[in-house]
């Protein structure tokens, strides 16, 4: 299969901090699902922005189907941890935004739009304001507004943290479905052992100086059964994992 | 019907206190509601106050227009440029302290006694308050936001137009809002001090000439002619551009 997304030696720090990502090497194939994992603030939200575009003063080569990255574009598609809705547009003009900033034609643009609300199964509130709308709700939008513009790549920067656990369930379940029928390459940001045994093909381990650990492959038929022994043994290694990052970082404080 | 409401007793209210107040009085000192409505006829009929009121309505939107406009821009350039806001902030609050009534004379001495020197004056009011709730705006306006939208492929004016300029309109609107006060009031009062037509010169002249019903008539229809701008250019333009940020 071909790869999508290559990064090699990639480092990057802001000017304040010595360095948050250090020598970063992966790549991943198409119409893949890959979580970046690790402990908190080992930059793996930065990585995903740089990935997006966001953050072009690195170092090192990222590329998208052979592009190199230097902006953000309409082909990596984000879906942002605070979810970034427009407030002042409908659930339908926010997911009409991206075609109508790139002069897709009202006709087309409009059976695309109803198609995807549809899809997330928003159809009876495609007229209402976004405040008005529910955490999933919300999520379900966001979700609708990035895939739309049918994006090459689809980035995920811990789309569910702020949900109940029933919720997030249920979007877990929907995005799988929704990546099993679009096939979008995806790359999910995570805190969630769970979340990213239960949805991906690979988990990429951040640990705490910002190098990569390990890449896990997860070979288990979707949709994953959570009681499984597999499923299981996997959860013990990357819990481990992180818990080794967690105490080699407190050693490190103290 | 619809409900009760208090502030159904507020006209009436001072309508009474003001005729038992009045009727201590011979009415060429202090006229009472009939009185002034007697002038209003009369006014009317003569239609040289329904003049005043054209030129100074007139006067108010031309010079609030422009100076929101220019402020929507200066403020947007200010939001974005960090250099500039700070060469700004002197500025702005050094005019802020000083009241746009003050400048009347010297903007009558330069431009004469026409609308030139009212407009002006509404300028110097309005172009303030409005510029600094554009920049606050400006600077309110969540990275992530402008990041979704650029990953959406919005570029320069289209990001301007589709997510920058509606971001800064609540807050804009509560400048325009404070702003339309201070140079409603502002216009009146340099008409006062130096005009040649206007409400507020109609106020003056009849104080002048001791006609107390006119005068009383001015000063009603300042109130009266503000909650009319109220209701029709700032009560839609909120509701029409601004209702979400109450919303969300």
């Amino acid at each position: 299969m071909a790869s999508v997304v290559q990064l090699e030696n990639v480092s990057f720090g802001y000017r304040d901090h010595s360095s948050i990502l250090q020598d970063i090497d992966f790549s991943i194939n198409e119409n893949s699902f890959v979580s970046i994992l690790g402990p908190s603030g080992c930059g793996k939200s930065t990585l995903l922005n740089l990935i997006a575009g966001f953050l072009p003063n690195y170092s090192g080569s990222i590329q998208i189907e052979g592009k190199p990255v230097k902006k953000p574009s309409k082909d990596q598609g984000f879906v942002f941890q605070d979810l970034a809705l427009f407030p002042w547009l409908t659930v339908f003009k926010n997911v009409e935004f991206g075609l109508r900033m790139q002069n897709i034609p009202k006709g087309t643009r409009e059976v695309k739009v109803r198609d995807m609300i549809e899809l997330v199964g928003l159809t009876a509130y495609s007229s209402f304001p976004i405040s008005s709308l529910s955490g999933g709700m919300k999520q379900r939008v966001a979700l609708a507004r990035t895939l739309v513009t049918e994006p090459g790549l689809l980035l995920l920067d811990e789309p569910f943290s702020a949900l109940d656990a029933q919720t997030r369930d249920v979007l877990q379940e929907e995005l799988l479905t929704l990546h099993n029928n679009v096939k979008t390459t995806t790359i999910l940001v995570t805190h969630s052992i769970d979340e990213a045994i239960y949805l991906s093909d690979q988990i990429v381990l951040l640990s705490k100086n910002g190098s990569v650990k390990e890449i896990v492959n997860i070979d288990l038929e979707k949709p994953r059964d959570r009681s499984s022994s597999h499923y299981n043994e996997y959860q013990r290694k990357l819990y481990e994992f992180l818990r080794n990052e967690r105490q080699s970082l407190n050693e490190g404080v103290i | 019907m619809s409900k009760w409401k208090m502030s159904w007793l507020a006209i009436p209210f001072v309508l009474i206190i003001w005729s038992a107040v009045s009727a201590q009085y011979p009415s060429y000192l202090f006229p009472g509601p009939i009185d002034v409505l007697n002038e209003a006829v009369s006014q009317w009929q003569k239609g040289e106050l329904t003049n005043h009121i054209i030129v100074s309505l007139k006067r108010l939107i031309i010079g609030f227009v422009l100076s929101a406009i220019m402020a929507f821009i200066v403020g947007i350039f200010a939001g974005a440029s960090r250099h500039f806001r700070e060469f700004l902030t002197p500025l702005v609050t050094y005019f802020q302290a000083t009241p746009p009534m003050a400048w009347a004379p010297l903007l009558i001495i330069l431009l004469g006694l026409g609308d030139a020197p009212m407009i002006a004056v509404i300028i110097i009011a309005s172009f303030f308050p409005i510029l600094i709730n554009v920049i606050q705006g400006m600077n309110h306006i969540p990275a992530s936001h402008i990041r979704a939208a650029q990953s959406l492929g919005a570029k320069s004016w289209k990001l301007a137009i589709y997510v920058y300029l509606p971001e800064i309109i609540p807050a804009a609107i509560s400048g325009i809002y404070v702003g339309f006060a201070i140079s409603w009031r502002s216009l009146v009062a340099a008409e006062m001090i130096g005009g040649n037509s206007g409400i507020g010169y109609f106020i003056a002249f009849n104080g002048q000439i001791g006609n107390a019903s006119s005068v009383l008539l001015g000063i009603l229809l300042i109130g009266f002619l503000a909650l009319f701008m109220d209701y029709l250019l700032l009560k839609p333009l909120h509701k029409r551009f601004a209702s979400w940020a109450v919303r969300s």
